[in-house]
């Protein structure tokens, strides 16, 4: 069976802290956070959120985003490509917005409605060669990335776009209101006093391909693994598992992982769980960081906005650093404190989410010669 | 290219309304885990012990997703009420194969796809191209739209609860039967081409379903 | 006066529980971890809002959780003192 090499060719974004991805990295490595106390957006609570600031509308930024792709790419169109979509709440926002106005579901749009509605929105100014959509909550668009690494080492499709897109909705900031884990204040992950996350959008492009453009970022492998254990709480276990499964996949050691970026939420149980698994498997001690102290969870969205930050992260050769975090609790991970360069060969961004799913992704810094790291 | 699939062990159920027996409390004898199951949860559990699959990838598609779920938490807010945690954490699409997994300590890799009409497509092309890997795999697509209202929205499906599971493994053998959307008796078009296959198996013979990417 | 039988109804009301009468449920077995029923953290967040719902007793310190939620006996003790 073909075994292609995978790289990421081509990106776009936009979240609450950045128009595009310069502005994105240029926040995080200066500490500027996206994150805002909204008190309009949920009806008893002041929730800090990540709200995309834009004149456009969220789906004409959903058409940007693959139209800057396409402009920045060396293809044509998308005739060749798949597009695989990550996204946990689909157009949940469009059919509160009917919900709320008429408390009955009869003008709810259904083909805007699921997940299978940001193709339905593409495919009016974009033809693709086939399209799929996963919707694991906040592993979603690490998933699609995995997804398209497996595909295109196996030579099953020429290239492949990944959307990771989650709009705010009032169903995510009220649920996780009713779990009781969301903060006020823009989240401090792993800090002794974090107090809870912040739900955030986001709309995240990859271009994936088989031939290398430039210096692309490599896709060395994907990690998948499952709790088996809660819904809503993590097991330590299940991330060790996919953390270690990534590192098989993408047939290097925990020694050679230079940075990770952190799942990092800003919960209690997830950075304790996080951490707990980090320490166990890379006692190498390499730099670790959330940037959801910047960007927010942009919940499905978050495994392909990490990416894009990983990517950026390999070409600058600048480890962020962990912004808000005052004082680590798991004092065994060497937790970035200040934004540095530094060599980085490989990266592992984690994404965990309810129901146990785990997802763990590896890029690598690719030598133009293509010789060995 | 073509990916064929031999089909190992199938099942299916479905109802008008609601699906009558599903041997829940055998199957999860513990109760505090039993009461928190969404109707798709069922249904998954069931169906993945008709086919007799205990361990391995899962790939599970519906386009519907927990509705149930979903609508109590609208309602929730519509009216100004506390949302229940525990609606919140069963309306993520992955919910069914979640509460799958934990039953049966299944820590493998379980992916959750939706895409509308094209799911049940999704899961087996997906599952056609994992499936090179070599291992059995457990394909699954389910619909619970048995909630209040419905009737505001469903203009053409005729069961509102219903699943398929085919549990299979990659051959090089000659494909005997093709995919087929043909959809007579109104099945969520999410599930048919799936539905199709397994009430199409004849036990007498291998069965294999050549899947074209 | 909340009596043992009006509440654990509640409870078996707000946690979904199956297959169980009041009367199975002993006032002082424990409630949380494997040891008792077997509730978790998201059944302790539905018991706030369940006892909010039915009597306006507002439990906001998570702090007090495993005091107060310890068993049947204590919450009866809990709820019956703020009424």
């Amino acid at each position: 069976m073909t075994k292609n090499k995978v790289f990421i060719t081509s990106t776009s974004s936009i979240c609450c802290a950045g128009e595009n991805n310069t502005e994105l990295f240029n926040n995080i490595i200066n500490s500027k956070s996206g994150i805002s106390r909204e008190t309009d957006f949920f009806y008893n609570s002041k929730p800090a959120i990540g709200k995309i600031k834009s004149d456009k509308t969220f789906y004409e930024n959903l058409n940007i985003q693959c139209q800057n792709i396409l402009n920045d790419s060396e293809l044509e169109n998308f005739h060749d490509t798949l597009l695989i979509v990550g996204s946990s709440v689909g157009g949940m926002k469009y059919t509160e917005d009917s919900f709320f106005k008429t408390s009955n579901y009869k003008e709810i749009d259904s083909t805007q409605h699921g997940i299978d509605t940001t193709k339905n929105i593409l495919n009016k100014n974009f033809n693709f060669y086939d399209d799929i959509s996963f919707s694991t909550a906040c592993t979603s668009s690490a998933n699609a990335i995995g997804y398209a690494y497996e595909v295109l080492q196996k030579g099953i499709y020429k290239n492949a776009l990944v959307v990771g897109i989650d709009s705010l909705c009032q169903t995510t900031v009220g649920g996780f209101l009713s779990l009781g884990v969301l903060s006020s204040n823009p989240c401090k992950p792993f800090d002794v006093n974090r107090d809870g996350m912040n739900v955030s959008e986001a709309i995240a492009c990859l271009l994936l391909e088989t031939t290398q453009k430039e210096n692309s970022t490599e896709v060395c492998g994907v990690g998948y693994s499952s709790d088996a254990f809660h819904m809503t709480q993590p097991h330590p276990d299940g991330s060790q598992t996919c953390m270690q499964n990534a590192l098989n996949c993408a047939n290097i050691k925990y020694e050679q992982i230079d940075y990770i970026n952190a799942h990092g939420t800003g919960t209690i149980a997830n950075d304790t769980s996080e951490a707990q698994s980090i320490a166990k498997v890379f006692k190498n001690k390499p730099k670790v960081s959330s940037t959801k102290s910047i960007t927010g969870h942009t919940l499905g969205a978050a495994g392909a906005i990490e990416a894009i930050i990983a990517d950026m992260v390999i070409q600058n050769q600048t480890i962020p650093t962990n912004t808000f975090l005052d004082d680590a609790q798991n004092k065994d991970i060497n937790f970035s404190n200040e934004t540095q360069n530094s060599k980085v060969n490989y990266i592992l961004s984690n994404s965990f989410a309810f129901g146990g799913n785990n997802c763990s992704l590896i890029f690598g810094k690719v030598e133009q010669n293509n010789n060995e790291y | 290219m073509n990916i064929n699939l031999e089909i190992l062990k199938c099942a299916y159920i479905y109802a008008p309304t609601q699906i009558e027996e599903l041997n829940t409390k055998e199957l999860v004898p513990k109760m505090v885990t039993r009461r928190r199951l969404t109707r798709a949860s069922k249904i998954a559990i069931y169906l993945n012990s008709l086919c007799e699959f205990e361990d391995g990838r899962i790939i599970f598609g519906s386009a519907y997703g927990e509705l149930d779920a979903t609508s109590s938490i609208l309602n929730s807010i519509n009216s100004k009420e506390q949302i229940s945690p525990t609606s919140f954490q069963n309306s993520v699409y992955n919910t069914a194969v979640s509460y799958l997994s934990m039953i049966n300590k299944n820590k493998n890799e379980i992916m959750t796809i939706s895409n509308g009409d094209n799911t049940s497509l999704n899961v087996l092309k997906s599952g056609a191209i994992k499936a090179i890997d070599g291992d059995t795999i457990l394909l699954m697509g389910i619909e619970t739209l048995n909630i209040p209202n419905i009737e505001q929205i469903n203009r053409c499906i005729n069961f509102l609860e219903c699943g398929v599971a085919l549990k299979v493994r990659v051959t090089n053998e000659k494909a005997t039967m093709n995919i087929d959307n043909t959809n007579k008796n109104h099945f969520p078009k999410s599930i048919v081409s799936m539905m199709n296959i397994a009430k199409n198996i004849d036990t007498n013979k291998k069965n294999i379903i050549e899947i074209n990417i | 006066m909340v009596t043992s039988l009006d509440f654990k109804q509640i409870l078996i009301k707000y946690l979904r529980l199956e297959d169980i009468t009041a009367d199975e449920i002993d006032d002082n077995d424990p409630l949380f971890g494997d040891e008792g029923l077997g509730l978790d953290s998201v059944d302790s967040i539905e018991l706030v809002l369940a006892i909010e719902k039915e009597y306006g007793i507002i439990i906001d310190d998570p702090k007090q959780y495993d005091t107060i939620f310890k068993n049947i006996t204590n919450l009866l003790t809990y709820i019956n003192d703020k009424k």
